[in-house]
Order: structure tokens, then sequence, then C-alpha cells
């Protein structure tokens, strides 16, 4: 005989709980099988690594070139006690920011006629977005230094001189490192966003169309708020690369703006403090990581309250 | 009755077969000593550590290829940087993988400090006894490959070659310095160049008054265009990217020159720095015996002219003559490098400041 559980009034058999358990687990198994490998592939090379560069940020490198066995906050102190980490941190948020907020108004529109365009154009700009990535970034970042050069060696300078508006100094300052990121990184926000766009029902905006609205109040008014999803994928993908990134930095930087990335591979390579490299690493995945999930609190936030206002 | 060859005879008998065989056999006979002398390294692996650029080629294509033939053996040179390659001694400390390393001379000090090299085996390295004394490092474990002369890098049709290092600060220079960047040896230069201008020392004293280079280093910051942190800085001087640059090493400059870009070197008057590259045994080493004859080979003077003339960095041996147009660029012979007064810090006391200097140097010029 077996026992009876009461969930309230209702009997439960316990045979029935059992094979109800069972069904379920045969239902996760695959799951479990396609999971296992990509969970056994990130626990490896992503997971562990990450938790080693955690724990070396407590440790200190040694004269002897050794780690130290006890765990100190000294690196971390020194992050936020010398200026040059704080400026570092402030440059490296604010180029990710004004690269963020320019890939965002080049990308709206081409998102807008890849999903909403003729076929064939819409086609051709995904291949026009996409063919970048296939060139290595270095090679983009050198083409770059080609294009901004400063005296007139550089073709922008060259073109401006022509028609007497030049030359500028833009190669070596912060805002060739945000021309560089914008344009490598412009993928990563058209993609998502024309994505979402081509989620939106064209009825809805044909609904505003035909309320009356004009294109920029439609744009403003629907197109706008229900792309929001993807925007914020694009914007979380192009901060967090920018704020990361090494490469531009140091190509188009020269070492004038000094970027968190550029701070860890000279504390890892060249002064070989892993424990301080370590921490300047940690410390650039947390700010990045908190600014992104206030953002996307941000957007959830204003759904929830759209959707309230809706309902 | 005929006779016939059997097929497979006649093909082992062949004409062509029987004068390879007989070759081999020659060959044998006339050099019977060197097949004995080295038959204990046949067969064997070894894994180095060499630069790469010109130097490191020179070495896969003209060095490798002909050691590994006399010896029979497989070397598997792997490229990188002095840090680099003490990050890989580091990583291997308990279970060496590497025989050879080749380092700058500041690494020979680190890695004796951290116990990861051996010293070098005079006894089985004749070579050693042509190198100039002053290019055997700290104490036996290190010893010099190539030396390259460090000053200023400038364009001919922008500036003049600068009499003193005092003239970077001229404002005729105003955004035309390219400064290298933190991550590479000269920047040390740069530091103790400096400290040298401040305090009026030459650069054996200059080198411990570094907290006189900084006030000097802000004020040269309104002459900077940038630092660099690639090999082809002097090719955008030469392009008209800044009119002078450094300090920097004669071998990535020189190459440029040659190739007729619009850049030379100078050497001011306070005296150039020596960048030397070396090679260390490393401690408990697999394969110790084949990386001591690699070492010796690397000391050889036919190594050692190539080396020097494809590198156009001066050899670490005597007795070497070069032609006029290559010999102009080398500081070589030994007196020539006493008149550019070559100076080698003192990299016991530089690597343990170097990451002060390095936060310094980009609290400096970190916009």
């Amino acid at each position: 005989m077996s026992l009876d559980l009461t969930e309230g009034s209702r009997p439960i058999p316990v045979v029935a709980a059992a094979s109800g358990v069972a069904a379920r687990r045969r239902r996760l198994l695959p799951a479990f099988v396609l999971l296992g490998p990509v969970v056994v592939f990130f626990l490896a090379v992503f997971i562990i690594p990450v938790g080693l560069m955690v724990r070396y940020s407590f440790l200190q490198q040694m004269p002897d070139g050794t780690l130290s066995d006890t765990f100190t906050l000294a690196n971390y102190i020194r992050l936020g006690a010398v200026d040059l980490y704080r400026n570092v941190i402030i440059t490296t948020l604010r180029i990710s920011l004004f690269t963020t907020i320019g890939a965002m108004l080049l990308a709206y529109p081409l998102a807008l006629v890849i999903a909403r365009g003729p076929a064939l154009i819409g086609r051709a700009i995904t291949v026009l977005v996409i063919a970048p990535l296939l060139v290595n970034v270095v090679v983009r970042a050198y083409g770059w230094r080609i294009i901004l050069g400063n005296g007139n060696s550089g073709v922008l300078n060259w073109a401006l001189s022509s028609i007497g508006l030049g030359p500028v100094e833009i190669l070596y300052t912060e805002w060739a490192v945000i021309i560089g990121s914008m344009q490598v990184f412009l993928p990563m926000m058209v993609l998502p966003l024309a994505a979402a766009i081509g989620r939106i029902d064209p009825a809805v905006e044909d609904a505003a169309r035909t309320l009356g609205g004009s294109s920029l109040a439609v744009f403003r008014r629907v197109t706008l708020p229900l792309s929001v999803p993807g925007l914020g994928v694009g914007c979380t993908l192009v901060f967090s690369l920018t704020a990361s990134s090494f490469i531009l930095p140091a190509l188009l930087g020269g070492s004038f703006t000094k970027m968190l990335g550029t701070l860890v591979e000279e504390q890892i390579l060249t002064v070989f403090d892993w424990p301080f490299g370590a921490a300047i690493a940690t410390a650039m995945v947390l700010i990045v990581m908190a600014i992104n999930l206030a953002y996307m609190a941000l957007i959830e936030r204003r759904f929830r309250s759209r959707a309230t206002e809706a309902a | 009755m005929t006779t016939t060859t059997p097929k497979i005879l006649s093909a082992s008998l062949s004409r062509r077969r029987l004068l390879k065989a007989g070759a081999a056999t020659a060959a044998g006979l006339a050099a019977p000593s060197f097949f004995v002398r080295n038959a204990w390294a046949a067969g064997k692996t070894m894994q180095i550590g060499i630069w790469g650029g010109v130097q490191g080629e020179f070495i896969r294509k003209q060095v490798l290829p002909a050691f590994e033939k006399d010896f029979d053996c497989k070397v598997d040179a792997q490229q990188g940087s002095t840090l680099g390659q003490i990050a890989l001694l580091r990583a291997g400390k308990e279970a060496p993988k590497f025989t050879v390393m080749f380092v700058d001379d500041l690494g020979v000090e680190i890695a004796k400090r951290e116990g990861l090299i051996d010293p070098l085996p005079r006894d089985k390295m004749p070579n050693l006894a042509k190198v100039y004394p002053r290019f055997i490092y700290n104490d036996g474990y290190g010893v010099a490959l190539a030396i390259s002369s460090a000053g200023l890098f400038y364009n001919p049709q922008v500036t003049k070659p600068l009499e003193s290092y005092a003239e970077l600060w001229d404002p005729r220079f105003a955004r035309k310095v390219s400064l290298v960047g933190t991550k590479t040896t000269p920047s040390v230069f740069t530091v103790i160049i400096a400290a040298a201008i401040a305090s009026g020392k030459p650069y054996k004293e200059a080198q411990y008054l570094a907290d006189q280079a900084w006030p000097k280093l802000k004020e040269l910051k309104p002459n900077v265009l940038n630092l660099y942190s690639t090999d082809d800085a002097p090719l955008l001087v030469a392009q008209g990217q800044g009119a002078i640059g450094g300090p920097e090493y004669s071998k990535y400059v020189y190459p440029y020159k040659l190739k007729g870009a619009s850049i030379d070197m100078c050497y001011p008057k306070e005296g150039a720095f020596a960048g030397v590259n070396c090679q260390i045994l490393v401690k408990n080493a697999p394969n110790a015996d084949l990386g001591a004859e690699f070492m010796n080979r690397m000391l050889d003077p036919a190594v050692q002219q190539g080396l020097a003339e494809t590198a156009l960095a001066a050899p670490a041996i005597g007795g070497l003559s070069f032609k006029p147009e290559i010999a102009g660029l080398l500081a070589y012979p030994e007196s020539k490098m006493d008149e550019l007064g070559l100076f080698s810090p003192d990299w016991a006391y530089v690597n343990s400041v170097r990451s002060s200097w390095i936060e310094n140097l980009n609290q400096i010029f970190t916009a």
C-alpha cells in the first residue's frame, strides 16, 4: 500500500508523482546531453581562468618571480589610490560611451534599411556591414592610421588641406580611438537592431501613419520604443567590446590615450606584475558588467512601466 | 646459356644508386671523426626561444638548418620578446621544456635572480674565448650575440642631428617628438636621459636620480606627438609624422635607411645606450649538451658575421671585418663602442624600479 501525499485537500498519489519526475527527467536528458559539452568548454576556458584571474588579483608578485601566499587587498587599494588608474577608468568609460552613442546614430538608418527597405538593398547593406568583420582588426587599425595620419601624409588631412580646412590632428587622440572603434564595432549594433526592427509588426507603424503621424513621429513613438530590446543588446555589445579593447587604443591612441585593456597588457607583459594586471582586469569586468546591468535594468523598468500604462 | 640479372638486383645496383652510395661512403670515410663526434645528438629534439624580426629570420633560415644537419637533430624555435621568454621560463621552472633562450641583457639579470638559468658551460663553448669580456654578463650566466646602439632617429629633411638630448625640449620640436612607449626597454633610457639632463650628471649616476627626471619629462610633454609602441615608428617619422623620435635601437632604424627612407640616427653627446641581445642556458634544461653546442655555434665567426650584416647590429666577438656601407652603421669594433660611450644600465636596480617608472611615465603622458 502506498502512502498518499496531500497538497491542500487534493491527494497526489506517489506513483503518479514519481512517474511525472521520471518523465521530466527523460525530457531534460537530451537538453543536458546537448548542453554538456558547452558547459564543460566554458568551464575550462572561461570560468576557471576568470576564477584564477580573480584569485591572482588578491596576491602579490614577489621579487623572485613567485606569487605571495597570503591574500591582500593591496592591488585594489593601489588601483583606487593612484590618480592615473582613476583617470584611465574614466577615459575608458568616456570613450566607450561616445563610441556607443556614435555607433547607435550610425546604426539606426542602416538597420531601418536592412529591415524595412527593398530586399536587394537590404541584403547589400547587410553584406557591407558584415564584410569588414572578415578583415583582421589590426589591419583595419592600420588602415585608420593611414586615413587619420597627422600632417599631410594622412588621407583625411590631405583632403581637408586641399579644400582649405586642414590640417587637423586626430591620430593619437581619443577621437581616433572613438572613430576606429565605431567602425570596428558597428556591426554589433546594426545586426541586433535590424533584427529587433524586423520583428516589429509593420501594421503598427502603418496604423500610426494612418492616424496622421509624421515619419519622425512614427519613428520616435513607435519604431524606437519597440526596437529598444535590440538597441539594448547592441549597446551592451559595443560598450563592452570598446571598454575591453586593446589593439585600437594601442595603435590609434598612441599611448596618450591609455585604456584599461592597454594597462592590463602592460602590467602582464612589460612589468610582469600579474596580480596587479589581474586586479585591473577584474575591475574592468566588474565596472563594465555593472554598467550593462544598470542599463538593462533601466530598459526593463521602462518597458514594465509602459506595459502598466497600456494596461 | 644466358644469365639474367634479377630485377631487384638490377634496381639496387643501378649506376645512380652506386654513385650515391659511393659518395656517401666517401664522405663518411673522409669525415669519420665528425659522424662519431656528433652521434650522441642524433635524433634529439631541442626547444629554444629566439627573437622575431630579421634576426629571427636569419637564425631560422641560415643557422638552424645547418645545425640540425650537423648534429642530426631537430631544433624547435619559438619566437618571443625578452619578458615573454622570461614568462615561459617561469611557467616551466619545475619541468623546463626550453634549453636555450634569447633575451636582452636586462633579462639575464632577472633570469639569474629568479634561479631560471645555469652558468654558461665554458668548457663546451670554446667560442666564448672570442667574445669581448664586456659582453659576458652576470658572472658568466649570459653572453651577448648582437649589440645595437640606441639613440634618436630623425628625418634629415626636417631637422639636423641633435648635439645634445637637451634640444628635445626646444619649442621648435612642439608636437614633433615621437617618444618610445612604456612597453619596450628603451623607455628606461628616456628616464635616464631626462635625469641626466636635469641633474647634469652622466648616465652612470643619473640612472639612480629618476626623481629629477619626472619634472623634466613633464616639461617635454608639449613637444611629444605620441608614445609609439610599434616598430614602424621610424617609418612614420620618415613620412612626415613628427620630426624626431626615440630613443630607439639602431637595428629598428637602419634597415629603413638602407632601403632609402628619409631617416637617420644621431647619438647626442650625453652618450648612446647599448641594446644587447643575449643567450642563456635554462636551468636543468633537457639536452643541455646540445644547447651548449648551439650556443657555441651562435658565437661562431661566420654566424656572428651573418647576424651582424642582417640585423645591422654589432657582433659580440672580435676580429671581424665588414664592407664600408655596413661598417658605418655598426658600433664595431670595441674602440668604436667606446667612442659612442655605449652605456648599459644597472639592470638589477632598474628592473627593481621599472614598475614605478612605468607608472610615472604613464601619469605624465597619459592625457
